[in-house]
């Protein structure tokens, strides 16, 4: 046993001094590259707001399926699952850079063979998705050589929560705190809040989120569908949920008609967005939110 | 140890969780209304007031259904315990749970949208398939115990796999099958109750009905055919009654972990002998764990402001409560796999079945590290960068399936029970376990030789505490996997959790788990290569000691083997070989526990010529699984694991079949 526990011990001390880390910025590059692969969906998105168009990216089918817009161009190559994205077409694909985000970091070493590779997440521990959003923007656009076109989007972006902000308000002065909720089973819901990109773009509108409460890693908070009744006061924005038809059965049961939302309106659907995106989903969210809220009399 | 018996402290324990229960509904009834807000809700039900509307639709019916549930699991889990005569037996063990979890992953995905259909149709078709499919492929040995848990098993890993396949890409689509398989009993009206109770008034009458029957079984199959029973119909309609009830539950409420397990164990203790009794004692304490586990959860989940689902906290409670069961060392000795029939040995030779298998792998090896795939279609390459990509793929899948083959071989043969695997001993889920929890506090960052060396000190931490336990068992088979059971459900309880907290993770982690060899260096192979290789030759010359601890602590002993020294030398085996593979490809690669059945299946039946068979068995599939999840869906892949149970399981069900 003791011999087992010293074999290990030395077999562990080898890993730990052969374990490195990698940070990328311009300086890495001559020029900027020009061949990129991005894993994470956020990534692409990011991507293709500069202009640029990445050669692969994983999981297409999922993309526009959740994300949706922006539209990919044609002629982007698939390299498979977000998690184990395949080494072979990666290494045939010959990119100068591979983009991932925190998940594929065990798989840095073998990435980093086949070209230079970023790390990067919108969704992080410092739970400040739209500030990183922007970071990821900056950050791209340093290495692509599209720093304007970055600070362009950035500057926009902001502009446009600035101005839908007020004209919700203008035509809402009065607006109860916004609850947005996921509809997951029929007695389940998930609550957007803190650290969440909803959370972040509703607060840059100058506008309230109901759900105060801490959340998870990914800015939401998996309820039991009585927790509502405790918000009964709030607007209630409805997300994209995979039930829709198993939602709307539910919606005649007599605890959500007992609501006070119900009874007054305060239910509004939500068009699919993706809430892990980056800047241009910031920007679709804000205007789905003029739709909802600035039509209203 | 201890001074009070546990007779004693037991029925002590039982009490106390009932008083507490009653004092926990007083706390946790919403909006602080106490057991005088139930009141009124029950005997003066007022439909417009918000508040009571609330108790009465969603309070109320969590209650209910927490009691229904605790009783039907206790009960199912009895009659199998009872009918299989193996201790570790749950009421899912002969495949509803994955059954019904494929059920509802299908009928999410594929029953279009616009057809309202409640997920209890989809996951109880699946789940009472699975079962049918399963007494289909045992139907042939007379529902030998046996051959049912093991057909069970085997079918639950083939299912389970093509689960987690789906998951891994529908990850999406799939939060509110998390949520179920976590086993939340939140309600939002009656109607759960109402479709349940009728159901299951059904397979409780029938087995009330044929108790007496029943409880000859115990005399053996052959004494209870002689005085007159059918024991295949009794076997028969006591396993459907059983598998209905549990089909019942899970689809409705999803999967509720260890008190089928448990609950009959508890009563056991208690010392309740009479069948009929020991069902309806069962089914008390079943209801009792689950309201109490329900009310404990209710207000964590309230602290910590996430939904915890009841069915995953039940697990995560019970393990440190049968660990210190375990260690009040009062299990009784029958607690043991039992198989009375003789089993029938057939010859086959050694050496030409060796050649066939080694030129299988040699081919199988060089398919797989010459032929791929490319955007165009197949290639066959022999380019230098490609070679190097799958090279440290190929050979560590390779060693880890000889290597789990070995520790496989050696536990079932230490223990006894065919359901044993390094998987079941919990150093594999000790590994993965502190892998989770670190995920889960210090964020998803974490690289490959942080994973390696998490891997590594779980393995440890759970190596030892299985050694400290087992001194005072002296490694007593059935403690050993006891233990592990514990372990694995508090793993297995933990990933649900944190799977239906809606964490973005979940392939991720689901990918590591399942045995990937996706990150596999040609370091980490070196090292898995040089350790299996050491210390599956120590097994190797052992194989003596395999053939006689084999026989029983009384019979190995009296032939002169020092038992506790062979345990304890085999112990450290497994732990270090289990350690090992786990750290490397990950924990959960099930041919540990099909390679060994292969190897008898092939008939090598000797610990020598069974421990090599294994071996090459268990290489073949990995390696096989490993090309296939490479190539078959390109550029998507799925982990060798998932693959090595498509691919082990159907040969498995094959051989078994013939």
């Amino acid at each position: 046993m003791k011999c087992l526990f010293i074999c290990l011990a030395l077999f562990i001390s080898t890993l730990v001094f052969a374990a490195n880390s990698s940070e990328i910025t311009s300086s890495a590059f001559t020029t900027p590259p020009k061949r990129i692969i991005s894993i994470g969906w956020d990534m692409t998105e990011t991507l293709l707001s500069l202009g640029v168009t990445p050669i692969g990216m994983a999981d297409k089918e999922g993309y526009t399926a959740w994300v949706a817009s922006p539209k990919l161009p044609k002629g982007i190559e698939d390299v498979g699952a977000r998690n184990e994205p395949s080494l072979e077409l990666l290494t045939s694909l010959k990119p100068d850079l591979i983009l991932i985000s925190s998940h594929l970091a065990p798989a840095i070493k073998k990435l980093g063979n086949i070209a230079p590779t970023l790390i990067y997440d919108v969704y992080s521990d410092k739970r400040t998705p739209y500030k990183n959003a922007q970071e990821l923007t900056l950050k791209l656009g340093d290495i692509l050589g599209k720093e304007q076109e970055a600070q362009k989007i950035i500057a926009d972006t902001q502009a446009l929560l600035k101005k839908n902000g007020a004209l919700i308000k203008a035509a809402n002065p009065q607006l109860d705190p916004l609850l947005f909720v996921r509809f997951v089973d029929s007695s389940t819901l998930h609550f957007e809040g803190a650290g969440s990109l909803i959370q972040d773009t509703v607060n840059e509108m100058g506008l309230q989120n109901e759900w105060q409460e801490s959340t998870s890693f990914w800015g939401f908070s998996t309820v039991e569908l009585a927790k509502i009744a405790e918000h009964q006061q709030a607007n209630v924005v409805l997300l994209q949920s995979t039930k829709p038809t198993e939602f709307d059965k539910f919606q005649n049961s007599p605890l959500w008609q007992a609501m006070a939302f119900t009874r007054q309106n305060k239910v509004h659907k939500l068009p699919p967005v993706w809430n892990y995106g980056g800047l241009l989903a910031v920007q679709r969210l804000s205007n789905q939110l003029v739709d909802i809220f600035a039509a209203q009399p | 140890m201890t001074a009070l018996p546990i007779r004693i402290t037991l029925p002590i324990g039982l009490v106390l969780a009932l008083s507490l229960v009653i004092a926990f509904i007083q706390y946790t009834t919403p909006y602080a209304g106490g057991w005088s807000l139930l009141q009124k809700v029950v005997f003066d039900y007022d439909t417009t007031n918000y508040k009571e509307l609330i108790v009465y639709l969603t309070y109320l019916p969590r209650l209910a259904i927490a009691c229904i549930c605790g009783f039907s699991l206790a009960v199912a889990g009895c009659i199998m315990q009872f009918v299989l005569r193996n201790p570790i037996a749950a009421p899912t063990t002969l495949g509803v749970a994955s059954g019904a979890q494929l059920g509802m992953v299908l009928g999410v995905l594929f029953i279009p949208a616009s057809m309202t259909l409640p997920h209890f149709i989809p996951a109880f078709i699946g789940g009472a398939g699975t079962s049918i499919l399963v007494f289909l492929i045992a139907a042939r040995k007379g529902f030998a115990p046996i051959h049912l848990i093991l057909s069970g098993m085997v079918i639950s890993l083939f299912i389970g796999a093509t689960n987690t396949m789906l998951m891994l890409v529908y990850e999406r689509n799939l939060s509110s099958v998390f949520i179920w398989g976590a086993g939340a009993l939140h309600q939002n009206s009656w109607e759960s109750v109402q479709r349940i109770l009728p159901l299951l008034s059904v397979p409780m009458i029938a087995l009330l009905l044929i108790q007496r029957p029943l409880y000859t079984l115990i005399l053996g199959d052959s004494v209870s055919n002689t005085i007159g029973n059918n024991v295949k119909r009794i076997k028969l309609i006591a396993l459907t009654s059983a598998i209905f009830i549990t089909a019942v539950i899970v689809s409705e409420v999803g999967i509720i972990g260890f008190i089928g397990i448990v609950a009959p164990g508890i009563t056991r203790l208690l010392g309740v002998r009479n069948l009929t009794k020991q069902i309806l004692a069962s089914g008390l304490v079943g209801a009792l764990i689950l309201l109490f586990a329900d009310q404990l959860t209710q207000p964590i989940s309230a602290a910590t402001g996430d939904l915890l689902p009841t069915g995953a906290m039940t697990a995560l409670l019970g393990a440190p409560f049968l660990l210190w069961l375990l260690n009040r060392q009062t299990w009784p000795s029958q607690l043991r796999a039992t198989d009375e029939a003789a089993p029938h040995l057939r010859h086959r030779r050694f050496l030409p079945l060796l050649v066939a298998l080694l030129v299988a792998l040699v081919s199988i090896s060089f398919l797989a590290l010459f032929v791929g795939k490319n955007t165009l279609g197949w290639e066959f390459a022999v380019n230098d960068t490609l070679l190097h990509l799958r090279t440290p793929r190929i050979l560590g899948a390779l060693f880890a399936g000889i290597g789990l083959a070995i520790t496989g071989t050696l536990i079932q043969r230490l223990t006894n029970n065919p359901m044993a695997s390094p998987e079941i001993l919990g150093i594999s889920s000790g590994a993965a376990l502190t892998l989770v929890l670190c995920t889960l506090i210090f964020g998803i960052s974490i690289n490959r030789y942080e994973q390696i060396l998490i891997g590594t000190l779980g393995a440890l931490a759970v190596t030892s505490m299985i050694w400290w336990l087992g001194k005072k068992h002296r490694f007593a088979p059935s403690q050993l996997l006891l233990t592990g059971i514990a372990l694995s459900a508090a793993l297995d309880a933990i990933m649900r959790i944190s799977m239906s907290s809606g964490q973005e993770n979940v392939s991720t982690l689901l990918t590591w788990l399942s045995g990937s060899t996706y990150l596999v260096s040609y370091q980490d192979v070196s090292i898995l290569a040089v350790g299996v290789a050491v210390f599956g030759l120590i097994a190797v010359l052992l194989h003596r000691w395999l053939d006689l601890i084999a026989l029983g602590e009384v019979s190995a002993s009296s032939v002169g083997l020092n038992t506790l020294l062979v345990r304890r030398v085999i112990f450290v085996l497994i732990a270090a070989i289990t350690t090992l593979c786990t750290a490397i490809i990950g924990p959960l690669t099930f041919i540990g526990l099909l390679a060994p059945h292969m190897a008898r299946a092939l008939n090598q039946n000797t610990a020598y010529k069974q421990l090599i068979t294994a071996c090459l068995l268990g290489a073949l599939v990995m390696v096989m699984a490993d090309w296939m999840g490479r190539v078959i869906w390109f550029p998507w892949q799925f982990p060798a694991g998932l693959l090595s149970s498509l691919i082990g399981g159907a040969y498995f069900l094959y051989l078994m079949r013939k």
